[in-house]
């Protein structure tokens, strides 16, 4: 089982936008407590390597030990972002991983994380319209395990 | 390193889409102002039509237009270089031997000035004091002077430079001037020994011969070929031809066939240089084992193995020596008789092989010294030898053991998993970690060959560390499988 959000529909235009957006929410979920430390670290995470994964899909991620489980958050963006990537396709959806490192369903991410690396799981993934759907489409591919 | 023009093209081609500049520079090892720069340069040489668009938050990109079009912009390239200019000069020169052509007219196609002309001729009789050839310039009047020998020896190095032997099938194309009767002609001969030998001549081969049969057809036609009336073999020739008696016969055949085509009659040794050709070649029907092999041959290819297995301490097969002898016996009849031969591969196989590489060419230049050979191993024959090599490394790798790391073990690496198991199957992902744990979880499962990370990092025990984008593009899997080959010795 994994917690999931989902926050439709993420209007900022730019990378920093789309952070100030998500941290909101988690700030009003009470997820997190500080959303400047939440955006510093997850542009951070995003120096040391992209978290850009292709078809229009990144997974920025931030990790904490304030919450119990880790959690994931999907945003479909509204508008084309700047935000550079090498496959060309404009990011559309941001599925931001909340992660505690100590959480005992962390093996779900890692599952889930297998899954979207599968072919075709990515494709279209904006045309995804809840969180159920979402989650059916993850779940038709084999565990990589 | 330098990294010329046709790496990026090559880089931006493979990519077939948009590509930051920083990406671009990080595969080739070069700056991003260098990439800029190569850019100005690449554009420059068309202005109509951009070959690269840049593109603001985009990136690089390949013109799709050019794609179509690659190969014959690059020839465009080269056809202007000096030194294609000197090629080309001396080929026309050397098919024309011994006559006489005027300066005025061999220049005039090139629109260049009196002091160019003087150091062209300069650098081709310097280029051709090798082959013993003399170029006399009497009255504006050039002629190539030298043994016919050595006159074809030089054609054939000069095509080879020029890379017109790519395949047999080049000659089709319009950019070739040999004409469509001589083509079908020598196609003809090359369908001729295929039906005595019972089979067809292995690449690159059937280019060396379809080349000899070009130059002696062209050299016949426009030059002169000096006869020397009797004809008189030394020991050693004597000898090749009383061991390959059939090939013999079979090349005096084809020679009377040319007599018959071009009108003349050629001299003798003509059937004596396609012999040559002929067990140069490595038909697989001569393909014997190495106890039948002679002395030399033997001793050559496990000298081969003998020091690639002590570099790599690893073991050998001894059927790759047998394999080996097959290629080193016709090999060792090419160096014999200044045959050359050329590798379409040698690039790929420098950049895929290039320790191995390395290797087989410190070898090779201990077995002229050794084996006291008459000239040394190019580095085209160098390259088929590792490739004999890297064939059996590659059948007989050991499975390389790998951890994928990211920043919290659950994001990317999770990702990267799944792509590395599908593009390497026989690597053994051995563990994925997080950089915070990485320290505590290899340890548990050491040994470890390569680190595979979307995050940089300094990886202890001096483990190898390669750092991929989460897409995990071309590029990153090259770069995996360079690592993946260089750890391997």
């Amino acid at each position: 089982m994994i917690n999931m959000f989902t926050q439709y529909i993420l209007k900022a235009q730019s990378k920093r936008g789309i952070y100030c957006e998500l941290g909101n929410f988690l700030e009003k979920k009470k997820i997190i407590s500080n959303i400047w430390n939440f955006i510093a670290e997850v542009e951070l995470r995003d120096q040391y390597g992209s978290t850009n994964i292709g078809n229009g899909v990144a997974v920025p991620h931030y990790q904490t030990d304030q919450i119990d489980t880790s959690l994931v958050i999907i945003g479909v963006c509204h508008d084309v972002i700047d935000w550079p990537t090498p496959d060309s396709i404009p990011i559309g959806v941001i599925l931001l991983f909340i992660i505690n490192p100590h959480s005992a369903r962390n093996d779900n991410f890692k599952c889930l994380m297998r899954n979207l690396a599968s072919k075709g799981n990515l494709d279209d993934l904006t045309s995804v319209h809840d969180k159920e759907e979402f989650l059916l489409r993850l779940s038709e591919t084999p565990n990589y395990g | 390193m330098r990294v010329d023009e046709d790496e990026l093209i090559q880089f931006l081609f493979d990519k077939n889409d948009f590509v930051t500049a920083g990406d671009a520079a990080f595969a080739l090892n070069v700056s991003a102002k260098t990439i800029y720069r190569m850019i100005k340069v690449i554009n420059a040489h068309n202005e109509n039509l951009p070959i690269i668009e840049v593109k603001r938050n985009r990136g690089l990109r390949l013109n799709r237009y050019y794609e179509l079009h690659q190969k014959s912009y690059i020839s465009n390239l080269s056809d202007q270089s000096p030194i294609e200019r000197r090629n080309s000069l001396m080929l026309s020169l050397l098919f024309k031997a011994p006559f006489k052509v005027s300066e005025y007219h061999l220049f005039k196609p090139y629109f260049v000035s009196h002091s160019v002309i003087k150091n062209d001729l300069k650098i081709m009789s310097n280029q051709l004091q090798k082959y013993e050839l003399k170029i006399d310039n009497g009255d504006h009047r050039l002629s190539i002077i030298g043994a016919e020998i050595n006159i074809r020896q030089a054609i054939n190095e000069v095509l080879l430079r020029m890379n017109r032997f790519e395949n047999t099938l080049d000659f089709t194309s319009n950019s070739f001037d040999l004409n469509m009767y001589d083509q079908k002609f020598i196609l003809s001969q090359l369908g001729e020994l295929k039906s005595y030998l019972g089979e067809s001549i292995p690449f690159p081969y059937n280019i060396n011969i379809f080349s000899h049969l070009y130059i002696l057809v062209k050299r016949s036609r426009e030059g002169k070929v000096l006869n020397n009336g009797n004809l008189h073999f030394d020991e050693k020739q004597r000898r090749l031809i009383q061991e390959n008696i059939d090939l013999y016969n079979l090349a005096k055949r084809i020679k009377i066939n040319i007599d018959r085509y071009l009108g003349t009659t050629l001299d003798g040794v003509e059937s004596l240089f396609l012999l040559q050709y002929l067990v140069s070649a490595r038909l697989s029907t001569k393909s014997i084992s190495i106890k039948q092999m002679p002395n030399q041959v033997r001793a050559i290819s496990h000298f081969y193995v003998e020091q690639v297995k002590a570099a790599l301490g690893r073991e050998i097969n001894p059927i790759v020596a047998s394999d080996l002898a097959n290629h080193i016996k016709p090999m060792l009849n090419r160096l014999q008789n200044g045959i050359i031969v050329k590798n379409a591969l040698l690039k790929e196989i420098r950049e895929e092989y290039g320790q191995l590489f390395e290797l087989i060419c410190v070898v090779s230049k201990e077995v002229v010294n050794k084996f006291n050979l008459e000239s040394p191993i190019s580095p085209d024959e160098n390259g088929f030898i590792a490739l004999y090599f890297a064939k059996f490394l590659e059948m007989h790798s050991e499975l390389k053991r790998i951890a994928i790391v990211c920043t919290t073990g659950i994001g990317t690496s999770q990702l990267l998993q799944v792509k590395i198991h599908k593009e390497f199957p026989e690597v053994e992902i051995a563990c994925v970690t997080s950089t915070a744990n990485y320290q505590e979880d290899i340890n548990k499962v050491l040994p470890i060959d390569l680190v595979i990370s979307t995050v940089n990092f300094k990886t202890s025990n001096n483990i190898p560390i390669v750092v991929v984008s989460a897409l995990f593009t071309n590029a990153d899997r090259m770069r995996v499988k360079r690592k993946l080959m260089d750890e391997g010795f």
